[in-house]
């Protein structure tokens, strides 16, 4: 598999070195007010558009059909493209905490750890999720089209997200009184139990692709 | 051991089926398969390379059955050329030698160094930069670094100057001299089959026309060249084809089966291959 994420590595090399430089600059530099989280949000960005860059550059030059020849279980294929998210997203975690100290170190303040501990759990665990969501579009559709599907699926569950908090507002103060590490549990074993499902999805979407049953 | 040995393979697409396939490949021979473009080739390797499910039939490659877990280990003696190489435009051949390297536990650095130095590729240079001949010669080195005991090459000749077709051949030839050593081969281009091979098989719209030992086809075959009246003296089951002109007639036929003092010319391996697909369009 460690060969699968260095030619990944490889082949995004160029484009993502100049997004990780991007989005440590977005993050070094203070901004106040509504963007504030702009930086944040682009270098986690960043991390996500990581694996589907490489599922198009795959397509591109058919990169599965050498891989199908290769001694490596599909299952191997399926997650190195996880590992891979999972990587670049801890990648986008120290690109945000980097931006912190850097703009601690600048202004002269003491580093906001917390808040940007905080910031960084919580966009973690949506990108496990926009990982878990893309993935098996990209298979699915192919990267081009998935990541459409994907960004609309996205703005639908936003959506039903968005109403169900009006429609359950009472039940915000039932989860505030939650304890917080009950919370943060329920949230892994969410995130767990979606990947596994995506992983599923995703390695029946690369067989059924891999055997020309959606065209590329 | 058979290098590969297939049973009534079968595939079905919607538009292409490749039916009731049987092929035997033995060990310290070289097959070529040949046929025109959608013959069904390419499917028939990516079947037996697990690549593609089948719709039935068997595979064992080197006694193994191709779906059992144990063809992953068989997957690391096997040397695969696609006719694409399909390896990313941004990569240099050092860095496809680093990635190949942590695939196969055999990988041989040395080995590899040496076929790019013998091929002249520059190490540096991205794929996306290299000519198609500089293509087939990396995806070659690839296959042939982690010491595999069967090559299969997927139209590996094909859009290459007959100067690196021959040199491609003779590394080829040098390697099926082992005798534990197997070559599958598929190519249109049949006489780099008839320089190479041991064993042709025929594929015409995804059915086996004929899988014969190269040498007994060509001792089997030859070319009738005589007046269109003479042709009735030949019983029509000696004929395997013909180009009838005005008042004479050049056919395919079966030495054994021509009546003494016809006169049979030797025929290549392409003239079979032609005679054969024209009768099959009649």
């Amino acid at each position: 598999m460690k060969a699968l994420i260095l030619k990944d590595l490889y082949v995004a090399d160029k484009q993502m070195r100049l997004l990780i430089i991007l989005a440590l600059v977005f993050c070094a530099v203070p901004i106040e007010g509504s963007l504030s989280s702009l930086g944040n949000t682009y270098a986690m960005m960043v991390a996500l558009m990581l694996p589907l860059t490489t599922v198009a550059y795959d397509e591109r030059c058919r990169w599965d059909k050498f891989a199908a020849m290769l001694p490596y279980q599909p299952a191997t294929i399926v997650w190195s493209k996880y590992i891979l998210s999972f990587l670049g997203t801890l990648t986008g975690a120290v690109i945000i905490l980097a931006g912190t100290a850097i703009r601690a170190a600048v202004s002269g303040a003491a580093p906001a750890w917390g808040e940007a501990l905080g910031t960084t759990g919580m966009l973690l665990v949506i990108m496990v999720f926009l990982t878990d969501l893309g993935l098996p579009l990209g298979y699915r559709f192919g990267s081009e089209k998935g990541r459409i599907v994907m960004f609309v699926a996205l703005v639908a569950a936003i959506g039903a997200g968005v109403g169900l908090t009006v429609a359950l507002s009472s039940a915000i103060f039932v989860i505030a009184s939650v304890p917080p590490w009950v919370l943060v549990l329920g949230l892994v074993a969410l995130v767990v139990g979606l990947t596994a499902l995506s992983v599923r999805l995703s390695l029946r979407f690369y067989l059924k692709r891999r055997n020309g049953e959606y065209s590329v | 051991m058979d290098a590969i040995n297939i049973k009534g393979l079968t595939k079905r697409y919607k538009d292409f089926s490749l039916e009731g396939l049987d092929l035997t490949l033995p060990m310290g021979c070289v097959l070529g398969l040949v046929g025109e473009n959608g013959a069904g080739k390419s499917t028939t390797i990516r079947l037996i390379m697990d690549a593609l499910s089948r719709d039935g039939g068997a595979v064992t490659v080197m006694g193994v059955d191709n779906r059992s877990p144990e063809f992953l280990a068989v997957k690391e003696d096997i040397g695969v050329v696609l006719d694409e190489t399909c390896i990313p435009e941004f990569l240099t051949a050092k860095q496809f030698g680093k990635i190949l390297s942590g695939t196969f536990k055999s990988w041989d650095q040395r080995e590899y160094d040496g076929w790019i130095k013998r091929f002249d590729l520059p190490e540096k240079k991205k794929f996306k930069d290299y000519s198609r001949g500089m293509t087939m010669k990396l995806g070659i080195a690839a296959a042939l670094s982690h010491h595999p005991k069967l090559l299969i090459l997927d139209e590996a000749t094909s859009g290459l100057d007959p100067m690196v077709r021959e040199e491609l051949l003779e590394v080829f030839a040098d390697f099926a001299a082992q005798e534990d050593h197997a070559v599958l081969m598929s190519s249109h281009i049949v006489s780099d089959l008839e320089k190479t091979c041991d064993y042709i098989a025929f594929l015409h719209k995804g059915r086996l026309v004929l899988c014969e030992e190269k040498d007994a086809l060509l001792d089997k075959y030859g070319i009738l060249k005589c007046a269109r009246s003479e042709l009735g003296r030949v019983d029509p089951a000696a004929i395997h084809g013909k180009r009838v002109g005005e008042y004479n007639v050049e056919a395919l036929v079966e030495r054994k089966l021509v009546p003494a003092g016809m006169l049979v010319e030797r025929c290549t391996l392409e003239d079979i291959i032609l005679y054969l697909v024209k009768e099959e369009k009649q």
